[in-house]
């Protein structure tokens, strides 16, 4: 049922910068899994499950089985990857977290994932957020939660890039948020070459 | 006579090959590539560019850069790309570039304005002040003719058409000033592998280097600019360090966080400026480190007629020589109190002007700068001051006493013929930056002047703005300082080899303060100004004092002293000099005024960057957004969001849209986008226990399948916000709150499992974006929803209200909620987002044989107020209990609740508080206003007027058939059928009855 599903932002296509420089596309085909669980208690009992560590490390993420495991926090987790993939580890997830107290939630249709990759990608996201996002700073596999522009996002930098290469970040953002965010990276890819973006507008509003 | 008869034969950093032309004060001016406004017309001879605020007298050219203080322009033509208050010593020019002048009419020259000079005597220090506080009605009188006659440039009358950009960046080090101890500092921490950034105010790096002698001094035997040059090419060649010109750093916050100001492409002609590249750029700045390197600021002598135009900084003089190869005038009287100045008669001199004389204050001074005066015949006045001026437009000639050694002048009156008067009264280090920091200054004798003492953040001070003004002493500062910086963060740096130095000319030299030249004229009749922008004179700092106002900040208030746009910079010093011999006590003592934040004047573009417009704010739409705009959905703003408030049909009011919208509701079907409302997923053994403590009602009993309204209070007791949650399974409920409540509800409830309550199992996750929701109300609704859905029974039957099924819409999954907002039959359809064009899509075609209406916010707002129903927010106003409303049903007795205990506090408990109540006119036609008050009289009395409540919703129903109200009333559930009156502004109060709240009910039990 290709047609019935319609991403946050289906209504756009990919851009790109005349010499590559930059990149921006929608990953609708990502899906997602949030997790809460106690870290400790999690990965004790995830021991005998190969592969399904949670990072504990703040702001960093896992790659394992074509699945991202994003930290966001010191009980929270995003899973997100192909989705069979990540159905996948769900049903490897839910069996070993079975017995401890656990919030797993599909949270695919609530975030659009925004992909900007590039060599001017730094560059291009420093207009809009106050991370430091140097290539010594925010390496390959780093999340981070934060406001970019007027809307709040995490930001991961794929593990798989290779340092040779350009980077590609991963924002993930509420699908309402979608569109601005949208927008406002165009924005900042401007002078890299990207076209402009107008965010939807032109409503009758009440008076 | 050449058109730029002042510029000399060869020098400065210009290119002679780029002839620039521009126009100014309606006629047309030549300079080069690489000029200024103000060396380009100092080129030309023109002295005098402005007027002043107050007085509207001739200002002319005192600087060579941002310190200068009245030298401003409008820039641009047109109502919206024009820019007031350019100062004519910073922007560069290009091809085409049209200035005016500002504060005059009908001309510069012929100013109308200028009678405000010869009323300045009714025009004292803290004249504001004395109309404010004056009899009744002066500040109005004078009110018009000042803000007339006062003034700056115009403000852009249209929307800005620039782009602008900010952006940020952290860094080990940034370094604040690319003179010589900024890019000594900026070099040896870029060896060392830091992330620099050096941010340079001007077009150029080198700062006093390029103001220097380039025949006389040599930096490692280099000419100053090779020097540079080198420097800059290794910077550059650093992958870690960043270089700006054209950047200012504006302003120096907490926690070494920097705004820098780079104006990208000010010095471009409009039509040549990279459409891509903002117009100016604000760069946000998170150092570990500040490296000030800032230089120093000239003050000007205070004197009698020293706002003439050809009064000129000695320093700023000999950066138009060097540095731009023009000569600001062709007869040089120097008037100094220190040696540095010196420097400036001697390439005056050289570069082929006649310096007639130097002026010293100092009675001795060094053998060495004798010498160099007498190898060029210049005739020396010791302890000697220059005692007036005159000339119109421009100086013509000076006239000069001796010092009598008590403060006083003697001796005849030598005059002097001279076309440029430069001065000195010194340097003072630039601490402006600094001082934003917090730091705190200290006086320092030598320099007469303040310099940085302790640091309250992580910087260091180098060179001049660190009171150290050879040019030596300053490198090695610069390079040694950075060292221990890097160490502080890790980094290991050697210090650099100090280049060694020859014909330098940097030495401040024994200074000899002066605040306020003697001119042996009466003191009515001196007009010596300490700030030239604001016309503030020394006579009337002292008249502050005199009048008390000691503090020299509240003197500086009063008086405007250091007020205007250049923020004090020259005439700072000079105002706390005055004012300490007024007051008698020394510049400690004294203190000095506070530096804020931003150092010049920046444009409200750069401030505001790229977050204008259309992206100026984020506007959340719903997935089914594109179907509603396409159907005619008026729209209505809810938080960030964006709900249809009415779809208005073809040649349809707002009126006829809104009432087919609630009969359809009522009598067929009709559909909400609902996907706004807050969800949130709480899972966990202890949910149930949770959901007790955070809602009025119990939860323990409700079964999966199952769903109950609830009402969240404060610790106040006063209703916060509401919702119905559904139990999943035993551990697992979904939770929906108001659309405007959502992110602080589940701020609140994470606070209190966080803080509170960290031994309930208990977890939660927003999904209010996961689903989006269709909500379908009406009599049909059933039917359409046994249409839609895979195999599910929409008998009231099997179905009861306040339940849940789980199911799919032709295979997509759903979750459907049987719950009403309006009192009619309804169900709540959520499935994913991706699928909610589909789902709305779907259900419109599916409905339409059942009469399918899509309705907004309005209509939902008035449905539910035909059944009583309450909206937080509107009926509630975070004063108002579960008790206020009558809802007292659903609070539980036993069990905790958060804001139980607030309940039983006296007030929230006495009888008498406001209920909630419905309301219904004597005129069914008569819509009350929503805030009307409530009276008990058929007549307003006299004031102060016993108000009993005040309406807080009002709608005309269709499905009643008449106005319906609600309020919040005294005693509101004892006064049923007690008669009241709502107040109006435009007539009688209008005669209403009290009545329940559920209006549906109410008809109902009238046709029964």
């Amino acid at each position: 049922m290709p047609d019935r599903r319609i991403s946050a932002l289906a209504h756009r296509t990919p851009l790109q910068a005349g010499d590559g420089a930059l990149s921006l596309a929608e990953r609708p085909q990502v899906a997602m899994r949030g997790l809460r669980v106690d870290a400790k208690a999690a990965n004790r009992a995830l021991k005998k499950t190969k592969g399904l560590a949670l990072p504990e490390t703040p702001n960093t993420s896992r790659h394992t089985e074509g699945v991202h495991i994003l930290w966001l926090g010191p009980d929270e987790w995003l899973f997100l990857g192909e989705v069979d993939a990540v159905h996948a580890l769900r049903d490897r997830l839910g069996d070993g977290l079975a017995q401890i107290h656990h919030q797993l939630l599909d949270v695919r249709d609530q975030n659009a994932v925004i992909a900007l990759s590039g060599k001017r990608a730094r560059e291009a996201l420093m207009k809009l957020t106050t991370l430091d996002l140097h290539p010594g700073v925010f390496r390959p596999g780093d999340v981070a939660g934060s406001l970019f522009g007027r809307a709040t996002a995490t930001l991961h930098l794929l593990e798989t890039y290779d340092p040779e290469r350009d980077p590609e970040f991963l924002l993930i953002v509420r699908r309402s948020y979608a569109d601005y965010l949208w927008c406002v990276l165009a924005r900042a890819g401007r002078e890299f070459g990207l076209p402009d973006q107008t965010p939807k507008a032109g409503e009758i509003m009440r008076p | 006579m050449t058109e730029q008869p002042f510029r000399m034969a060869r020098g400065g950093f210009i290119d002679r090959k780029r002839r620039v032309t521009f126009r100014f004060d309606g006629r047309s001016f030549s300079g080069y590539e690489g000029d200024t406004l103000a060396s380009a017309l100092l080129a030309a001879g023109e002295h005098m560019v402005a007027r002043s605020f107050k007085y509207h007298r001739p200002r002319g050219i005192l600087g060579s850069g941002s310190e200068d203080p009245a030298a401003l322009v409008q820039v641009g033509s047109g109502l919206a790309a024009t820019e007031p208050n350019v100062r004519v010593t910073e922007q560069e020019i290009y091809e085409g570039l049209e200035v005016h002048p500002q504060n005059c009419w009908p001309s510069l020259k012929y100013d109308i304005g200028v009678v405000n000079d010869l009323f300045s005597a009714f025009l004292p220090a803290g004249f504001y002040y004395k109309t404010f506080m004056g009899p009744p009605g002066s500040w109005g009188v004078f009110e018009s003719f000042i803000r007339k006659a006062a003034g700056l440039g115009l403000c852009p009358q249209e929307p800005d058409p620039d782009d602008y950009e900010s952006l940020n960046r952290h860094c080990d080090v940034l370094v604040c000033g690319g003179g010589p101890a900024g890019l000594m500092a900026a070099l040896t921490a870029a060896r060392s592998g830091a992330r620099v950034i050096l941010a340079e105010e001007t077009a150029r790096l080198g700062g006093q280097l390029l103001s220097s002698d380039p025949e006389h001094l040599r930096v490692d035997g280099l000419a100053p600019a090779e020097w540079v040059e080198k420097i800059d090419a290794e910077l550059r060649g650093f992958e870690e360090a960043m270089v700006l010109t054209r950047t200012t750093v504006c302003g120096y916050y907490a926690d070494n966080f920097v705004a820098l100001w780079e104006r990208v492409s000010d010095h471009v002609a409009p039509g040549e400026r990279d459409p891509v590249v903002p117009r100016q750029r604000l760069w946000r700045i998170r150092a570990k480190r500040v490296v000030l390197a800032t230089g120093a600021i000239e003050r000007p002598l205070v004197f009698h007629g020293n706002d003439r135009p050809g009064v000129m900084l000695a320093r700023a003089a000999r950066t138009y020589a060097n540095r731009y190869g023009v000569l600001p005038g062709r007869k040089a009287v120097l008037f100094t109190n220190n040696d540095q100045a010196w420097r400036t008669a001697v390439t005056l001199h050289d570069a082929g002007a006649d310096v007639p004389a130097i002026v010293d204050v100092r009675h001795e001074v060094r053998g060495s700068l004798l010498d160099q005066a007498a190898s060029r015949n210049i005739t020396v006045h010791l302890g000697t001051v220059v005692t007036g001026s005159s000339g119109r437009h421009r100086l013509r000639d000076v006239t000069v006493r001796a010092l009598d050694g008590s403060g006083g002048v003697t001796g005849g009156e030598t005059r002097i013929a001279c076309d440029l008067l430069a001065v000195s009264g010194g340097l003072t280090p630039n601490v402006a930056l600094f001082s934003q920091s917090r730091g705190r200054l200290v006086y320092d004798d030598a320099l007469a002047a303040f310099r940085p003492g302790q640091s309250w953040q992580k910087e260091v001070s180098v060179g001049a703005c660190n009171g150290t003004m050879s040019l030596e002493d300053s490198l090695s500062e610069a390079t040694c300082r950075t060292v221990d910086v890097m160490k502080e963060v890790g980094l290991k740096a050697k210090p650099l080899k100090v280049p060694s130095i020859s014909g330098s000319e940097f030495s401040s030299g024994a200074i000899s303060a002066l605040w306020e030249v003697p001119s042996g004229l009466p003191a009515k009749k001196v007009r010596a100004f300490v700030d030239l922008q604001s016309d503030v004179a020394a006579k009337d700092l002292r008249l502050a004092v005199a009048e008390g106002y000691d503090s020299v900040e509240h003197a500086k208030r009063y008086t405007t002293v250091g007020m205007g746009t250049d923020q004090g910079k020259t005439s700072s010093m000079n105002a706390f000099g005055v004012l300490s011999q007024a007051r008698g006590v020394t510049m400690t003592e004294l203190g000095v005024t506070t530096y804020r934040q931003p150092y010049k004047p920046v444009t409200f573009g750069a401030l505001a960057g790229q977050h204008v417009g259309k992206l100026f704010q984020p506007r959340r739409t719903t997935p089914m957004h594109d179907w509603h705009v396409a159907n005619g959905a008026v729209f209505d703003p809810v938080g960030d969001w964006l709900r249809p408030w009415v779809y208005r049909r073809e040649g349809e009011t707002h009126e006829d849209a809104l009432m087919r919208e609630c009969r359809a509701a009522r009598e067929s079907c009709a559909v909400l986008d609902a996907s706004t409302l807050g969800k949130i997923d709480v899972r966990g053994p202890d949910a149930r226990e949770f959901l007790n403590r955070v809602y009025t009602n119990a939860w323990s009993k409700i079964r999966s399948g199952q769903c109950r309204y609830g009402l969240m209070l404060g610790e106040d007791g006063m209703v916060m916000d509401d919702g119905v949650t559904a139990c999943i399974s035993d551990d697992h409920f979904h939770m929906t709150t108001t659309t405007g409540g959502a992110a602080r509800v589940l701020g609140w409830l994470e606070d209190y499992l966080q803080t509170e309550w960290p031994d309930l199992k208990v977890y939660l996750t927003s999904v209010t974006e996961q689903w989006a929701v269709a909500s379908i109300c009406g009599p049909e609704s059933g039917k359409l929803v046994a249409a839609l859905c895979d195999g599910v029974d929409a008998d009231p039957e099997t179905f009861p209200f306040m339940s849940w099924k789980e199911t799919a819409v032709d295979g997509v999954p759903a979750r459907i909620f049987r719950v009403s907002f309006t009192g009619e039959l309804s169900f709540e359809i959520n499935v994913p987002a991706d699928y909610g064009l589909w789902l709305w899509e779907r259900i419109m075609e599916t409905g339409a044989a059942h009469g399918i209406v899509p309705y907004g916010t309005e209509a939902m707002h008035l449905l539910r107020a035909e059944k009583g129903f309450i909206i937080v927010g509107q009926d509630t106003d975070g004063t108002v209990t579960p008790i206020d409303l009558r809802m007292g049903r659903i609070v539980k007795k036993k069990g905790d609740f958060i804001g139980k205990r607030s309940l039983f506090r006296s007030d929230t408990a006495r009888a008498n508080r406001k209920q909630l109540v419905g309301l219904l006119t004597d005129d069914p036609d008569v819509v009350l206003r929503e805030g009307a008050h409530l009276i008990a009289t058929s007549s307003e009395p006299a004031p102060p007027v016993p108000m009993l409540g005040h309406v807080t919703s009002s709608y005309m129903s269709p499905n009643i058939g008449r106005s319906i109200a609600l309020a919040l009333v005294q005693s509101g559930g004892e006064r049923m059928g007690e008669r009241l009156y709502a107040t109006r502004a435009d007539g009688p109060p209008v005669p209403v009855t009290v009545t329940e709240t559920d209006f549906l009910a109410q008809r109902e039990g009238a046709d029964a």
